[in-house]
């Protein structure tokens, strides 16, 4: 990230802001939906973490440590959207934006219904320990450093994660898993 | 399967899916942004996790001291509290809630366009909120269960215990009578005796419906015990015994639905805070 944009935007410069969201909001998004697994509640732990970094900023001592404390932020931002209990269900469809997602296709239909049943299994701090692992390749320390958990906290919940993920992999179990969400009229 | 096929596996899997944000979601959260006043830079900053225990302790302890003195010198608003949109409300004093679920702080609130009824409602702390655009106001306790709503609707599942038999038809009437009929309609809905009330002095009607305690026999298309339906497609689902208070009021010729999720797992607190939430709900003339 720019450190001078950054060091605008901590001064209240809103237009240095909206280009740090512009520029950064794609790559958040796109964290986001793989902790949470649905593309509204992705948008909304963005919107989210975007409202408090912008109103946290002046607190930033280090512009360039930006990237490490926003992802702290949207990390938090999807705990909370994770454990907000809603009865109310949007009946969205999502599509991907721009074409086709970057599908292997060397991943078969069932392996990938039993991670996402497997994954789902998860709770959000093991997810988000696995996706910043596995889908950013984050090393732990960088996990644990951004997210502040210890080192020894971090390998654990990627442990559980990938364990609970190896187990579903070679299990057949076919649990219904039902994550209402809500909140748009 | 061996750790580098895990790897290889799971990495495939996450790149699947979206990878860009609408527009629209980025530039409703800078309309939010611009409504949001930054904190001060005295605050404590963002701190770093090399800070040895005893730092983070006095560290904690300043944040906490300043705190305690810096509230006594806060407006009613408190800290964080969105500055009032530029869009008419009913209270412009009011901060207004926002259109996407945020933590609310303690006190007042104003429902802003595109919400058509000038609404006010007052939650503690704990809760998030937001409008749904112009048919819905959500509010909800961010650590417990149930919430309330106020909703304008006409679609009504004619069997939520088999919603993929659609909703009944024709759609019910506009007036508040047709809604309860409609309800009452329902199979498997327990449907309370109706009394008269009134909303901000709006005649209203109240009563209560309870979902059956189990959905053994239901087919649950998408796993849910589906009521209703708001007109952009989000649905009013109900758990297993869960009970909700409605008190239904017409407003210039247009029906709301005040909704009290009250679900089995609610404790009596938090049912008698989510309560006090619905009857701070107020609607000016």
């Amino acid at each position: 990230m720019d450190r001078a944009l950054v060091d605008a935007a901590r001064s209240g410069d809103e237009e240095a802001f909206a280009a740090i969201a512009r520029g950064s909001a794609d790559r958040l998004f796109t964290v986001a939906h793989r902790i949470l697994r649905d593309v509204g509640r992705a948008e909304d732990a963005v919107q989210q973490t975007l409202v408090t970094a912008w109103r946290e900023l002046p607190r930033l001592r280090e512009s360039d440590r930006f990237d490490a404390w926003i992802h702290r932020i949207l990390v938090n931002a999807c705990y909370a959207e994770a454990k907000r209990v809603s009865r109310w269900s949007a009946n969205v469809v999502a599509l991907p934006i721009e074409g086709p997602a970057t599908a292997d296709t060397t991943l078969s239909v069932e392996a990938r219904d039993l991670l996402e049943r497997g994954f789902r299994r998860l709770p959000p701090e093991q997810r988000a320990v696995f996706v910043l692992h596995h889908y950013l390749d984050w090393p732990l320390e960088q996990i644990a450093d951004a997210l502040g958990i210890p080192l020894g906290t971090a390998k654990s919940r990627l442990r559980y994660a990938t364990s609970t993920l190896r187990a579903a992999l070679e299990a057949d179990a076919r649990t219904p898993i039902i994550e209402p969400r809500g909140r748009s009229a | 399967m061996n750790e580098t096929d895990f790897r290889r596996t799971a990495r495939a899997w996450l790149e699947e899916g979206p990878t860009r944000m609408a527009d629209r979601g980025v530039q409703d959260a800078l309309d939010l942004v611009h409504a949001t006043r930054q904190r001060r830079a005295f605050w404590p900053a963002w701190m770093d996790t090399d800070m040895t225990i005893p730092i983070r302790l006095a560290a904690g302890l300043a944040v906490v001291l300043i705190a305690i003195v810096g509230l006594s010198f806060l407006p009613s608003g408190g800290v964080g509290a969105p500055e009032p949109s530029p869009t008419p409300t009913p209270s412009p004093s009011l901060p207004t809630l926002p259109p996407v679920a945020l933590a609310l702080n303690a006190g007042s609130w104003a429902a802003p366009s595109p919400f058509p009824v000038p609404l006010t409602v007052t939650v503690p702390n704990g809760w998030t909120g937001n409008v749904g655009g112009r048919y819905a106001v959500f509010l909800t306790p961010t650590s417990a269960p149930g919430g309330v709503s106020i909703t304008s609707f006409s679609k009504v599942y004619a069997d939520p215990c088999h919603s993929e038999r659609g909703v009944i038809s024709p759609t019910p009437g506009p007036a508040v009578d047709d809604l309860i009929t409609a309800l009452q309609s329902v199979p498997s809905l327990t449907v309370s005796p109706v009394t008269d009330t009134t909303v901000s002095g709006h005649p209203a009607k109240e009563l209560t419906i309870a979902a059956p305690a189990s959905f053994a026999g239901c087919t649950l298309q998408a796993g849910t015990y589906r009521l209703w339906e708001l007109p952009l497609g989000a649905t009013n689902d109900m758990a297993t015994g869960e009970r909700q208070l409605l008190r239904i009021v017409d407003i210039d010729g247009t029906r709301y639905v005040i909704d009290l999720s009250q679900p089995t797992t609610e404790s009596p607190a938090q049912r008698a805070e989510a309560q006090a939430v619905m009857d701070s709900i107020q609607i000016a003339p």
